[in-house]
């Protein structure tokens, strides 16, 4: 967890996820689900239940 | 990060059965104001004076803290995917860019009308794709967090 959570930005490590990003799920195969919890309610969401119905779009990021 | 737009888009699409979130990952930057979590209390305090500064009006589902579902889809600070029903990804984009991805979206919401009727089948694309930079807005994003956030980015770290 110490590795994903960083207490300071390298930016020579945080390049080499983008020169990967193309190996990642590919388009056209299957997203992986994973439970995420609504910031506003606190209830558990499957990620899968955003597709159910239709398309998901779906931004990644953070404050910082 | 293209917040505002992204809302707008959300907006735009809501009636055609499209659901648009934001997915609150690990601090990508972290410094002295908000810092790197080490508990879910500390990742739900950060997205909410996200959502405060932004006025984020998509909802905000927050990651696990050791960041699962952000480390399988490839652990970038500001990516956004297009997942359509049955869970087959339509679109992934390395850094978000409102444009680009309602162009795409537009792209997956009329083949969906017409693959059917007019007997499409996929193949595989890439496209090299452009963004704007706003790098004063980034910078005060940095200053905001704390001097560490600035220092970290541009290597002014003083021994």
């Amino acid at each position: 967890m110490a590795a994903y959570n960083y207490t300071e930005f390298d930016l020579p490590t945080e390049l080499v996820p983008f020169e990967s990003f193309p190996n990642y799920i590919n388009v056209g195969t299957r997203g992986p689900n994973f439970p995420l919890q609504d910031l506003h309610t606190g209830e558990m969401v499957e990620m899968k239940n955003l597709w159910s119905k239709g398309f998901a779009v779906i931004e990644f990021g953070s404050f910082t | 990060m293209a917040t505002a737009a992204m809302d707008d888009l959300a907006d735009r699409y809501a009636d055609r059965a499209v659901s648009s979130v934001f997915l609150y990952t690990r601090e990508a930057h972290p410094g002295e104001n908000y810092r790197h979590h080490t508990s879910m209390e500390d990742k739900r305090a950060n997205a909410g004076a996200f959502q405060e500064q932004y006025g984020v009006r998509r909802p905000i589902l927050l990651d696990t803290l050791e960041g699962d579902a952000h480390r399988a889809y490839g652990v970038l600070p500001n990516m956004t995917w297009i997942i359509g029903r049955g869970g087959i990804v339509q679109y992934k984009a390395a850094w978000t860019d409102a444009g680009h991805v309602e162009q795409a979206l537009l792209y997956a919401l009329d083949t969906q009308d017409r693959k059917a009727k007019e007997g499409l089948t996929p193949f595989y694309s890439e496209t090299l794709s452009w963004r704007q930079r706003d790098d004063e807005a980034f910078k005060e994003g940095l200053k905001r967090t704390g001097p560490q956030a600035v220092e970290d980015f541009y290597g002014t770290k003083k021994n």
